[in-house]
Parts: structure tokens; sequence; C-alpha cells
């Protein structure tokens, strides 16, 4: 007897099997490899299951609803693998050593996506989190973007870089983080003035907050603007993107965004994106976040990046189709 | 060249308006038939399609800027867009509105509530600490509380005269709305200069 329509049926959450684009996907996975290898980025297998808690008790406003989950042996709610950063945190902070280690991961995360618009719930990612190297270690991660960058084989990228310095900085200078976070995310001009108005904001932070939402630009915007500002954390960060900015090898196609909002709310430092024409959401994203592991007991500074493939295979594939 | 997803129907109207002030050819627009795309004189393409198609459109990266409504906005959950400007028309509110007795009237079952916001309700009763049962209709909300389907309703007022007409009342107001100009976080990356140039010129009409 034939089976009935599971046979070809997929649930809504599956990627589906492909063949299409598998090879794309391996070359550069092999490329990204041989690139960490050089690096000597050791290369981990990380669990599929994590409790549920942890997510939770790691992120304040975990979104529990994106992540798939099933009642464990123990009773606990078990998730299916969301994140590397949180398990490979965990598998640092129990080896008790402050040294420092590098490492990469290759799979997918599984997020419960919305439905009819276009999205997958498996998500393939590659990364790395680069722990305790010192120092340098913002320069030396960004090294590795991009040298891997080039295994892409795409053109016109950016590489832009924020700092989670001035919005934590301007969070404690307006003693709010929801506003805050709403207006900056959405780099909402109307709402920034209306902000400043409503909480009658003084006249030096209330020039830079107006200005904040529009401070997108090249090199020349943060010269400009290093050269205004008088608060010093702001000052400091910014003179640290540029430090950066000098180190990197590749200038041609960087960018800042100083109303960047930190994604997680461990990142404590640079905070970088890469983008594409042909992609609707970046291709990488990436960030250093020295304060996540304190929360595992062990103190650690570290920088870490992940790959999304789904975004760079689209970019690759419209870009072919352009020629 | 930059692409324009609207809303059809009054926002798109009061759009041409704008951006006539600003002088932005809007003849090429108006002369069209049935054509959802259209490339004006100033070389932008303009799309034309349903409010909640306007975030599709922004979310999947095939239109730079969106023009749409708060209430869209704030019943999508879909957020990573950058919310540049208010266009500051097409002006209104959310409200809970009841029979003027709703307030003083004590429940003893949860409240029914009809809405096409079900995302803007929920979070609005949440707010105020209260848990209420949804319903969610299309169009024509007043009509849940007349036919006694529910004891209120959560829906854009505008002038008020649509509940009058029904014998409602505003029993509280939720949040203003407004049009808003929307874009593609990626577009900002590789269009940011023409953008602002657009923001500007309103800026200064507005």
């Amino acid at each position: 007897m034939l089976l009935n329509d599971y046979r070809f049926i997929n649930p809504s959450e599956s990627f589906g099997l492909i063949t299409e684009n598998v090879n794309t996907l391996r070359k550069i996975e092999d490329e990204l490899r041989i690139i960490f290898n050089k690096y000597k980025i050791t290369e981990t297998l990380v669990p599929s299951f994590e409790y549920l808690e942890l997510y939770k008790q790691v992120y304040q406003n975990f979104d529990e609803d994106k992540v798939f989950k099933y009642i464990g042996n123990d009773g606990k709610i078990i998730a299916l693998r969301w994140d590397y950063t949180i398990p490979i945190a965990k598998y640092y902070c129990l080896q008790n050593t402050s040294k420092e280690a590098r490492f990469s991961y290759f799979g997918k995360v599984f997020r419960n996506e919305k439905k009819y618009k276009g999205r997958n719930s498996e998500e393939y990612q590659a990364g790395i989190e680069l722990i305790n190297i010192r120092p340098n270690a913002d320069e030396l991660c960004l090294k590795i973007l991009q040298e891997t960058l080039n295994s892409f084989k795409l053109e016109n990228l950016k590489l832009e870089l924020g700092s989670a310095k001035i919005f934590n900085r301007i969070c404690e200078l307006t003693k709010d983080d929801q506003n805050i976070k709403e207006i900056l995310s959405k780099k909402n001009i109307s709402e920034m003035k209306k902000y400043i108005n409503d909480k009658k904001i003084n006249n030096r932070l209330s020039i830079f907050l107006l200005k904040l939402p529009r401070l997108c630009g090249n090199i020349e915007m943060l010269n400009d603007i290093i050269n205004e500002v008088s608060d010093k954390v702001i000052l400091e960060a910014l003179q640290e993107l540029k430090n950066i900015y000098e180190m990197i090898p590749n200038k041609d196609y960087i960018i800042f965004d100083l109303s960047m909002c930190p994604a997680m709310e461990y990142y404590t430092g640079v905070m970088f994106k890469v983008y594409s024409p042909n992609s609707p959401e970046a291709l990488v994203c990436g960030g250093r976040y020295d304060s996540l592991y304190e929360k595992f007991g062990e103190k650690a500074e570290a920088i870490g990046m992940s790959y999304y493939f789904s975004n760079i295979i689209k970019a690759i594939e419209s870009g072919v189709q352009i020629k | 060249m930059i692409r324009i997803a609207v809303t059809k129907g009054r926002i798109e109207k009061e759009f041409y308006k704008l951006m006539k002030k600003i002088g932005l050819d809007v003849a090429t627009i108006e002369n069209k038939k049935r054509e959802l795309l259209i490339r004006t004189e100033d070389n932008i393409e303009m799309i034309f399609v349903k409010a909640n198609d306007v975030l599709t459109f922004i979310e999947q990266g095939v239109a730079d800027i969106g023009i749409v409504g708060k209430d869209t906005l704030e019943e999508s959950d879909f957020v990573d867009y950058d919310e540049l400007f208010d266009l500051k028309f097409g002006k209104c509110y959310f409200a809970l509105a009841s029979y003027k007795e709703y307030k003083e009237k004590v429940f003893k079952r949860r409240k029914k509530i009809a809405t096409k916001y079900p995302n803007i309700a929920k979070k609005y009763f949440r707010s105020i600490g209260e848990d209420v049962e949804i319903i969610k209709l299309e169009g024509s909300v007043e009509l849940a509380p007349i036919v006694g389907m529910t004891d209120g309703i959560v829906d854009i007022v505008e002038t008020g005269d649509t509940l009058k007409a029904n014998g409602l009342v505003v029993i509280d107001k939720i949040c203003e709305i407004s049009t808003r100009f929307i874009v593609n976080k990626v577009s900002m990356k590789y269009k940011a200069d023409e953008i602002y140039k657009i923001i500007d010129k309103f800026e200064e009409v507005i």
C-alpha cells in the first residue's frame, strides 16, 4: 500500500532535504576549517540538547517561544541547541583553567521561526570563540574574519563595526535601557527627538543623542564625531573602534554604526556584522563579551563570531544570477 | 535605485502629497492603471501592497523603504527594521471602547474583547494587569458588543464617529498611531545617502 501524504509533505519547521548548494556550503566550510586550523582553533562537537533553564538564566529576555523543547527524563525542560556560545562557555569554565583557548564549531542551531515568512527554523552555522587571548584579541578575530570572507568570493561586502560600550554608557546616563534600546535599534529619529523633549535631557548629551541614530558611515564620520564628543567613556569607545580600524589589514569596506545595539546582552565591547547587498540579513555577526563567563564562575575575556550560512548562500546565489 | 513599498489606500494618497511637496515626480504614479510596480522619473521604484505585506517585502529585502502605519508595526512580530521617521499623517489612536457602563460593571468572569489586533490588545491588557479572552475579527469590530458577542473592543479610533453611531465610548486610550517611514536594515548599509536625502527633505516639510 502506498504511504499517504506524509510521503512527501514536510513539517513547516523543516528545512527539507536539499542537494542544491550543498557543495557550495561544504566548500566554504572546508575553507573556513583550513583557516581556523591555521590559527590553531580547536574544533568542538557540541551537544544537541541543553537545559532550557540555562538559556533563561544567561539571557534576561530570552524568547522561549523560539526554542524547540521537550520534557527530559529528569522532568526538566530540554532545549534543542539554540546557540553555540553557551555550551562552549560551559565547557571552558568546567576546565577551570584561566588559560587562552580557541574553539570553533560547525552545525545547525534550531530556532522556531514565524510561519509563512520565508524563514527557516534550522540554521546552519559556523563560528569561533576566542577566550582569554591578550593582547589584541579583537584584531585577531577580525583578521581571521577578513581572511575567511575571501572564501565567499562575494563582491561588495561591507564590514560594519559598532561598540556595546556606547550603548551601555547611554543607558547609564539616561538611566533607561528599554526606551533607548527601542529607539536606537530602529534608528528612530522622530522618537529620539520626542524622548529628549519628554525627558528634558541636558544639553551636551542631547546633542549627541539627537545625532546618534544617524551616525552610520565611514572613518571620516568616526573621526568627526571623535572631535565632538566630550563624554569620557563614549570617547574611549570611539577611540577603541578607531584603533581596531587602524589595525585591520583591509580597510576598504569598513563602515561604522555608532548606534548599533547589542543583539545579545552579554556584549561588552566591539561588535561587528558583515553585509552583502544580496542578503536581507547579516552574513556574519560577532562581538566581544567579557561578562558572560562570570555567570559560569570564571572570569574570562572573550570574543566570538557566527557565520549564517543561509544568508551566505542567499548572497552567493543571487550574485550568480546577476552575472 | 530605491524601491519603496507603499500601503495601498489612504496612506498611499497622503504619501503622494508629501512626495509632491518635496518635489518628487508623482505624475507617473497617478497615471498608472493596474500596474503594481511603477518606476518614477526620479528613478524610484514604487510597489503597492497591503499593510502587512509592506513588512514582508521589507523583511525579505526586496523593498528598501516601507510606508506603513504604526498599527501594523505594533501588531507584527517582525522587528528587524529601522523605523527612521514619523511622517505624521494618518494620525489616530488605539483605544479600548465599550458601553459607558463598562467601567463600573463588576465582571464575574473573564471579559471578552473583540479586535482586529490581538497582539496589541493582549499587550494592553497585560500592562493593566488584566486577563481577557480575545476574539479576532477582520473588520466591523464595533458590531461585537452590539450583538452581545463581547464586552468591549480594541480598535483604531480616528474621529470617534463610528463608535458614537454605535453607542460606544472610548474607555481608555492605548497609544498614538501615525504613518512611519521604515527601512530594511541592509538597505541602510548600502543606500544610506539616498535614504537620508529623502528624510532631510521630509524633515523640512513636516
